[in-house]
C-alpha cells in the first residue's frame, strides 16, 4: 500500500489542493477502503481540533433567529391558507376548537402524570431504602433526592437522581432502567450499581457491582460500557470521562455498612481498612502474607475489633502508636 | 413541535450539526443544510420524541440533503470528477450508520488530546502552527508577522503536521478499536 505524499495531505487538509493534486488523492482513495478511511479520519481529527469555532455564539444566535423567523412564516402561511375560503374558516374554527380540546386534555394528562410521580428525599443524616414499582431496591444516601413515577408506563423505566444512591435493579429485558443524574445518565437492564451524582460536586461517578451498565454524559461527553468492579467518573468542568478498576462494593458500602472480603490477604485488607478508617497500617514482614480472610465485617464496629476478629484467621499482633497501627507476627 | 422545544434542541445540537454539515458540504452550504434540518425537525417531530431519535433524524436529514447538493454540484476549473468523487467518498465516511465519525465528534477527550498534542510541539513551531491552524493565516503572512523567511514557516508547518500525524495516528488506532468493541 502506497503512502500519500505529505505535501498533498497538507494541501488537502487546508483545502488548497490543485486539480492535479485532487486527482492524485482520488486515485489513492480508490486504491483501497482503508486508504479512504484513514484520509477522512485524519481530516476529521484535523477539523475536530478547530471545534471551538463551531461553538461560536454569534453565528449561533444569527442562525437561531433565522430558524425562528422561518418557523413563524410557516405558521402564518398555514393560517392564511385557511383564511382563503369561507368554508375553510369554519373548518379552522372546528380545528382550533378540537386543538384546544386536545391541549386541555393533554395538559390535564400531563398534570396528572406529574402528580403521579413520587419524590423521596433524605436529610443530612440517615439512609432510606425505597422499593420502586417494578421491585427495584434503592438505597438513598444522605442529602439525596429520587424522583420516580407511581407506575412505569411506556417502554422504559426512567427515574431521576440528585445525590447518591445504590441500586439493585429488577431485570426486565424489555424495559431498560434509566437513571438521569445532573451530568451523567446510566442505562441498565438488571444489575447492581452505585451512582453518585451530587450537584455540589464536579465529579459524577458510577460504580458497577454486578451485570453491565451503559453510562453516558448528558452533554455528549461520551458513552462507556462498564464491567463489574469498574468505576466511571465524569468531570463536569472538563467533560472528561475516565474509567478505573476499583473494588466497587466499597463505593456502595454506605448502604448496608457491610464490608465484604473474599479470600483477601492481609495487604489487600489493610489497604481497604486504611481507606475506610482513615488510619495508617504498617505490616511487619514476618506476618504471613499468604493467609487469607473471607467474611463480612460491619463498618460500624471499631477498627480494633475488626482487626481482632481477623487475627483469628491471620495470626498477627496489633499495637498502636498515634494514627498508625502496627501488625506484627505472633511470638511463639 | 412547540417553539420552546425546538429552541432547546437547537441549543443542544447546533454546534455538532454545524460541524457535521460543514464536513460534508463546506461552511456556507452547511449552514443552509442545518437550517433546513432543524426546520424539518420542528415540522415533523413531536415534543415528547426521544432525544436520540431527534438527533438521528437531524443527522439523517443533513446527510441526505448534503448528498443531494454534492450530486448536483457543477464542475469548474478547480472542481472536476475527482473532486466530486472525493466528496462522495467522504460523505460515505460520514454516513449516519457509521458510528465512528459521530462518536469522534462527541468525544471530548479526543479533542483534548489534539490540543495536548499541539502543546507538545517546540515553542516556535507551535506558534507558527497555531497561527496557521487556529487563525487560518497564510504561510506568507505568518512569515511577515514573525519576521522569518517563508521557507522557515513552510518547514515548521511540514514538521508540525508530520509530528501530529504520527502522534494522532496512534491515538485514532486505539479509538477505532474501542469503537468497534462497543458497537459491534
Amino acid at each position: 500500500m502506497s503512502e500519500l505524499d505529505d505535501k498533498i495531505l497538507e494541501h488537502f487538509l487546508k483545502d488548497e489542493c490543485s486539480a492535479e493534486e485532487l486527482k492524485k488523492i482520488d486515485i489513492w482513495i480508490n486504491e483501497s477502503k482503508e486508504n479512504a478511511e484513514s484520509l477522512f479520519r485524519a481530516e476529521e481529527i484535523y477539523n475536530l481540533g478547530k471545534y471551538s469555532r463551531y461553538e461560536n455564539t454569534e453565528g449561533k444566535s444569527i442562525a437561531e433567529n433565522a430558524l425562528l423567523e422561518r418557523i413563524g412564516k410557516e405558521k402564518n402561511k398555514i393560517i392564511s391558507r385557511r383564511g382563503t375560503l369561507r368554508w375553510f374558516r369554519y373548518a379552522a374554527v372546528i380545528i382550533i376548537m378540537i386543538a384546544i380540546g386536545f391541549t386541555v386534555t393533554y395538559k390535564v394528562r400531563r398534570h396528572m402524570l406529574s402528580v403521579e410521580t413520587i419524590t423521596a428525599c433524605t436529610g443530612e443524616a440517615g439512609v432510606k431504602q425505597i422499593i420502586l414499582p417494578d421491585g427495584t431496591k434503592v438505597w438513598l444516601n444522605h442529602s439525596s433526592e429520587l424522583t420516580y413515577p407511581l407506575k412505569f408506563d411506556g417502554g422504559k423505566r426512567l427515574i431521576t437522581l440528585k445525590g447518591e444512591a445504590y441500586f439493585e435493579v429488577t431485570p426486565d429485558k424489555h424495559k431498560p432502567f434509566i437513571v438521569r443524574g445532573n451530568a451523567m445518565s446510566v442505562e441498565v437492564l438488571g444489575t447492581i450499581f452505585n451512582f453518585k451524582s451530587k450537584q455540589s460536586e464536579d465529579i459524577s461517578e458510577v460504580s458497577l457491582i454486578r451485570g453491565t451498565v451503559k453510562a453516558y454524559g448528558n452533554r455528549h461527553e461520551g458513552l462507556i460500557v462498564l464491567s463489574p468492579d469498574q468505576k466511571v467518573s465524569l468531570d463536569k468542568r472538563s467533560g472528561r470521562m475516565t474509567v478505573h478498576q476499583v473494588n466497587a462494593s466499597l463505593d456502595a458500602l454506605w448502604h448496608d455498612n457491610l464490608i465484604p472480603f473474599n479470600n483477601s490477604n492481609i495487604e489487600e485488607i489493610a489497604k481497604t481498612l486504611e481507606r475506610l478508617y482513615n488510619v495508617r497500617i504498617s505490616i511487619s514482614s514476618k506476618v504471613n502474607k499468604k493467609a487469607t480472610y473471607s467474611g463480612i465485617i460491619r463498618h460500624g464496629s471499631s477498627i480494633d475489633s475488626v482487626l481482632t476478629q481477623m487475627s483469628y484467621s491471620i495470626p498477627f499482633r496489633i499495637s498502636r502508636i498515634k494514627d498508625t497501627l502496627y501488625l506484627s507476627s505472633v511470638l511463639r | 413541535m412547540s417553539e420552546n422545544i425546538i429552541k432547546e434542541i437547537f441549543e443542544e445540537y447546533y454546534s455538532q450539526m454545524l460541524f457535521y454539515a460543514t464536513r460534508l458540504v463546506g461552511k456556507s452550504d452547511g449552514e443552509d443544510v442545518i437550517q433546513t434540518a432543524f426546520f424539518e425537525c420542528w415540522k415533523r417531530m413531536k415534543d415528547e420524541e426521544n432525544k436520540e431519535h431527534i438527533k438521528a433524524f437531524l443527522f439523517r436529514t443533513i446527510y441526505t440533503r448534503s448528498l443531494n447538493i454534492i450530486k448536483h454540484r457543477s464542475f469548474s476549473r478547480t472542481y472536476d470528477e475527482s473532486g466530486k468523487d472525493i466528496d462522495l467518498k467522504r460523505a460515505d465516511y460520514y454516513r449516519p450508520d457509521n458510528d465512528e465519525p459521530i462518536k469522534n465528534m462527541e468525544n471530548i477527550s479526543l479533542r483534548n488530546n489534539i490540543y495536548a498534542a499541539i502543546e507538545e510541539l517546540p515553542a516556535k513551531r507551535r506558534e507558527v502552527f497555531k497561527m496557521s491552524y487556529l487563525y487560518d493565516l497564510k504561510n506568507k503572512d505568518i512569515a511577515i508577522i514573525l519576521g522569518i523567511s517563508l521557507k522557515t514557516v513552510e518547514a515548521h508547518m511540514y514538521k508540525a503536521l508530520k509530528y501530529l500525524r504520527k502522534r494522532l495516528k496512534y491515538l485514532t488506532m486505539i479509538l477505532s478499536y474501542c469503537v468497534s468493541i462497543f458497537f459491534n
